[in-house]
């Protein structure tokens, strides 16, 4: 052995022994470590795993359709794409980032600031990040799933508008959700989602969005699928029933054609709306996927403001159709006396100043109404009459019924958006204008002009209320709508019957304004409006040709009493009056309400539920023109020829 | 150094343990890499 | 398996040879390893960014160099502890101590392999403290190990002393939830996998952290988070059980020894392997930072387990000449 192999061999026993201690101690420690994480904390640590393996990729829930009164699609959905970015490994993210922009046609910006706005979402959330994914997108997924395994496509559903912008304003469109209303959703919303925007789908947002599912698959640590969890199955949204009638939205639609205005069409004894259309209108299938910001601006900034629901959002003065206000005021306050006559020589003077009534202002005939009693002046929507009436009544009386009529009221109509017009009133004067009431503007706002303005719809309810006896319901776009709201103003019979009497004859006697709009065998009734932009005295005054063109009203329905439809049509800057701009719209309308009713061409409307191209039929172009607006519009036309005598105010 | 030591001295209990710590490693890795999927068992 | 083998085989080929001998030889290793070490900073293949591993010649296998240092190390200081034939260590020979372990400490350290070159301090540590260490030194030797540690977590020091990836590993362990994707991802999974557990365990194949892939090198260092997972707090009863069997039966062979020598060369190895034990298993359940050190055995890699066998290989060889003489 070795010189250093030395004689001392004791050995240090009593360290041993300690160290031995030590080992012991050690392995305590370190089970009582164990202890605490699989014992005390095992049930965190359980879901922790749990969480670690599954991820959750949305099933995105179909949103409801929407049917029209008789079952036909109005709305529904088609089958899309959308890409999804898987987040859980951002380096994994960050390192494709480039190829996805490419690769999907997306700017990397909007890329990168997408990411940037999601970032407090969990990591395990994927984000959308294309939706309405083209074939080549598609495509580009499928050939780079081992390269890129971050994206994912989940199958969705867009929606489906009928084309050419078809019940357009009333159906809404879906967009994009917006920051605000994740935030406000409860967790429900994700970026990228889509919700209602406007419209019904708006409205009923949350009866049509339905519950989003989930598939859960479980995945690795690198994001690879190995397995999956049971699916939990989206629940689809409800679908909705509109009380709207296909063929009478049709109707409308065409009638209208490409002239701005708007057309309601209500069922006076339950408040259902039958048709609303708005022109120009938009094509919410544009908005279905997502609208660009230069088309978004180019739609606000567009001087015919297509998206705007002129049916509930135009607030205008409604002219003459106001005067049925004025006269059911006169009859039930009996101010002044139903005899009451006055003569028309085309003007009056009132507080030095002179007043005019259309018939000064008519191409043909005489210049004057001579004397006319209320009935003759609801006929001839003599305004000499009313101003008279109206500086009687007064304005706080008017305002009264007019405000009991709905008159500067919202109507309260299942819409968004929807504008009350005004009624005007010493009060609101002060309040508003902050200046006294002029005793003369009563004589304005009797006619339905100043500072009177209306909604189409609310003329729709007005006159479906008064015809009705004073039972004015709230309109609605569901069908068979529970709890649909009712104000009751009840007026007399006899007044009841005046008014109804004087609508009747508007169409049906001689002389009335609407005596072009005559129907066989329907009694169509009705009130003619025009109503200035600028009012004529003004542009007298000014010498100037018509450069400010009217707005033409109409309020028709049938029967004579306690109708079945009552439709407003309301046709902007025509320089026509209203009885021959307005008029037919609401007589096709009509018509076709009856030619469904005694089934008396079967089959005319029933033919598209879901008119398949979109480039086939466009609202102004009116390619596929239904045989019943043809032929209204001959009628119509031949009458203007024949039987107009006076076009009024 | 006379005699070599023989094989009655090595420990024995000490490559017991060892073993079985190996095998406990070795089931571990080969035990749960033939296992079957886990998606097999949920 | 196959490195079983081997080791198996080598290990009763040391045990043949007298350890007196192998000590003889104990500073020609020593310089071997110095070399080794040098060489392998120079020529070694780089593998996770390390250059730890040259090629065995014929064999074709990749040796971690380092690990062969740890038996040598081991070696040497039982040689020069039983040199000093007092019972009380004094501060010359504590320093000579340290210059013989710090050298090859620095030199693992620039390969890096932060793991390994803490493996050394244990052994020098336990080898001081039976040659008679002096309680006011341990005092001294522990602050200044206390500071250390404290310095390595404390961020403007540790800026100045470490690698990049050794503060992030730091960083992750201080704080493992707040990137759970980045640094301290692979702690705080294998802490999942732990307590997903419980104390029966999931089965065999049914850790869906491990099956899964969310615990990191899962049949490596991470072993025990696997064992942990699919066996429950029972597995890990058995595992540590068997552990601290281990590390008093070797206890119990060095106070059987026949010298200090053999003493020393037993000891080594125990402080060697409980420290690989205690690192190990303390980051598995999330007390200790990620350092890489396999836990001996269990850990599926060829040099680490070769390591061991061959320190059993030393350790039978003291038990086989205790009656011996």
């Amino acid at each position: 052995m070795s010189y250093w192999f030395g004689n001392d061999n004791r050995l240090p026993q009593a360290r041993l022994a300690i160290a031995s201690y030590v080992i012991v101690g050690m392995i305590g420690v370190l089970l009582l470590g164990f202890w605490k994480l699989q014992v005390i904390d095992s049930d965190k640590y359980a879901t922790l795993a749990e969480r670690n393996r599954v991820r959750e990729i949305p099933v995105i829930a179909p949103r409801g359709r929407m049917l029209d009164r008789d079952g036909r699609v109005l709305v529904d959905n088609r089958p899309s794409f959308s890409v999804l970015l898987l987040r859980d490994d951002m380096a994994q993210v960050e390192k494709h980032l480039g190829a996805i922009s490419d690769g999907l046609s997306i700017p990397l910006d909007d890329l990168k600031e997408q990411l940037n706005s999601t970032k407090n979402l969990a990591k395990f959330q994927p984000i959308i990040i294309k939706s309405d994914a083209s074939p080549a997108d598609i495509a580009f997924i499928e050939s780079h799933k081992a390269d890129i395994p971050v994206l994912e496509m989940i199958p969705v559903s867009r929606r489906r508008y009928l084309p050419g912008g078809f019940l357009s304003h009333a159906v809404g469109y879906v967009g994009e959700v917006s920051e605000q209303q994740i935030e406000a959703s409860n967790g429900k919303l994700r970026p990228g989602d889509f919700a209602g925007k406007f419209g019904l789908e708006l409205q009923y947002n949350d009866l049509l969005q339905g519950t989003d599912g989930k598939r859960r698959v479980i995945v690795n640590s690198i994001g690879k699928e190995v397995g999956h969890l049971p699916t939990q199955e989206a629940i689809p949204g409800k679908q909705i029933q509109l009380s709207i009638d296909y063929d009478l939205q049709q109707v409308a639609e065409q009638s209208l054609g490409d002239r701005p205005g708007a057309v309601v069409a209500l069922d006076p004894r339950n408040g259902e709306v039958l048709a609303m259309a708005s022109h120009p209108a938009l094509d919410p299938n544009d908005f279905a996927v997502r609208v660009s910001a230069d088309e978004w601006k180019r739609l606000n900034e567009d001087p015919h403001k297509p998206l705007l629901n002129r049916a509930i959002q135009a607030q205008l003065a409604p002219g003459s159709v106001f005067k049925i206000v004025t006269a059911t005021a006169m009859l039930e306050d009996h101010i002044p006396q139903e005899s009451f006559t006055t003569y028309c020589p085309g003007y009056a003077n009132f507080f030095g100043r002179q007043y005019h009534c259309w018939v000064y202002y008519a191409k043909t005939g005489a210049k004057s109404h001579g004397v006319t009693n209320l009935h003759g002046a609801i006929l001839k929507s003599c305004d000499v009459f009313f101003y008279n009436v109206g500086l009687r009544i007064g304005i706080d009386r008017l305002a009264y019924y007019a405000s009991h009529f709905g008159i500067g009221h919202k109507t309260g109509i299942d819409l968004p958006a929807e504008e009350g017009g005004l009624m005007p009133s010493p009060g609101w004067a002060e309040r508003v204008l902050h200046r006294k009431w002029y005793q003369g503007e009563v004589i304005s706002v009797a006619t339905g002009q100043g500072a009177v303005t209306t909604t189409p719809l609310q003329l729709a309810r007005m006159i479906s209320g008064i015809a009705s006896g004073g039972v004015f319901l709230q309109p609605h776009m569901l069908k068979d709508a529970p709890n649909v709201g009712v104000e009751r103003f009840p007026i007399s019979e006899r007044t009841v019957e005046k008014i109804t009497d004087a609508m009747y004859g508007v169409i049906n006697e001689p002389g009335g304004t609407g005596g072009q709009l005559r129907l066989a065998g329907v009694e169509l009734s009705g009130k003619s409006g025009t109503a200035q932009v600028i009012g004529y005295d003004t542009l007298a005054r000014i010498h100037k040709e018509k450069k400010f063109l009217d707005n033409a009203w109409f309020v028709g329905y049938a029967p004579r009493r306690n109708p079945e439809i009552v439709v407003c049509s309301l046709v902007q800057e025509t320089g026509k009056h209203g009885g021959e701009a307005a008029g037919p719209v609401v007589r096709d309308i009509i018509k076709a309400y009856y030619d469904k009713k005694n089934k008396k061409i079967p089959g005319q409307y029933t033919a598209q539920s879901k008119p398949p191209e979109p480039q086939a039929r466009t609202v102004s172009a009116a390619v596929i023109v239904p045989r019943v607006a043809l032929k209204s519009e001959e009628t119509a036309s031949g009458a203007t020829a024949r039987a107009v005598s006076e076009p009024e105010r | 150094m006379k005699d070599a030591p023989g094989t009655r001295d090595y420990d024995w209990w000490l490559l017991a343990i060892l073993t079985t710590i190996c095998a406990l490693g070795v089931i571990e890795i080969y035990g749960s890499r033939c296992a079957g999927s886990p998606s097999a068992s949920l | 398996m196959r490195w079983l083998a081997i080791g198996f085989a080598l290990m009763f080929a040391l045990s043949r040879i007298d350890y007196h001998v192998i000590l003889d030889q104990a500073l020609i290793l020593y310089l071997l390893s110095i070399a080794a070490l040098v060489a392998v900073l120079v020529v070694g293949h780089t593998r996770f960014g390390a250059k730890r591993w040259i090629i065995i010649p014929g064999l074709g296998e990749l040796l971690q160099v380092s690990e062969l240092v740890k038996l040598v190390i081991i070696i040497v200081l039982a040689r020069f502890f039983a040199e000093v034939r007092s019972d009380q260590l004094d501060l010359r020979d504590l320093i000579k101590a340290g210059l013989m372990v710090g050298f090859p400490l620095v030199l693992i350290l620039k390969q890096p392999d932060l793991g390994t070159a803490l493996v050394l301090m244990p052994m020098m540590a336990v080898g001081a403290f039976l040659a008679g260490l002096k309680w006011q030194h341990a005092a001294v030797f522990s602050l200044a190990g206390i500071l250390f540690v404290g310095a390595v977590f404390y961020p403007p020091v540790s800026k100045r002393i470490l690698k990049p990836y050794q503060r992030e590993r730091i960083t992750s362990f201080l704080h493992p939830e707040e990137d759970a994707k980045g640094s301290g991802y692979q702690l705080l999974q294998s802490k999942i996998a732990v307590g997903s557990g419980g104390f029966w365990g999931k089965g065999f194949g049914n850790g869906t952290q491990n099956q899964l892939g969310y615990i990191p090198v899962r049949y490596s260092d991470f072993i025990m988070s696997a064992w942990a997972e699919e066996q429950g707090f029972k597995g890990v009863l058995l595992a540590l059980g068997l552990y601290m069997a281990l590390l008093l039966r070797l206890v119990q062979n060095a106070q059987r020894a026949k010298d200090r020598a053999g003493m020393f060369l037993v000891m080594g190895v125990a402080a060697a392997l409980g420290f690989h034990v205690l690192v190990n298993v303390a980051m598995v359940i999330g007390a200790m930072p990620v350092t890489g050190i396999p836990l001996p055995l269990m850990s599926y890699g060829g040099s680490a387990t070769l390591f061991v066998f061959l320190a059993i290989g030393l350790v039978m060889n003291v038990r086989l000449r205790r009656f011996v003489n």
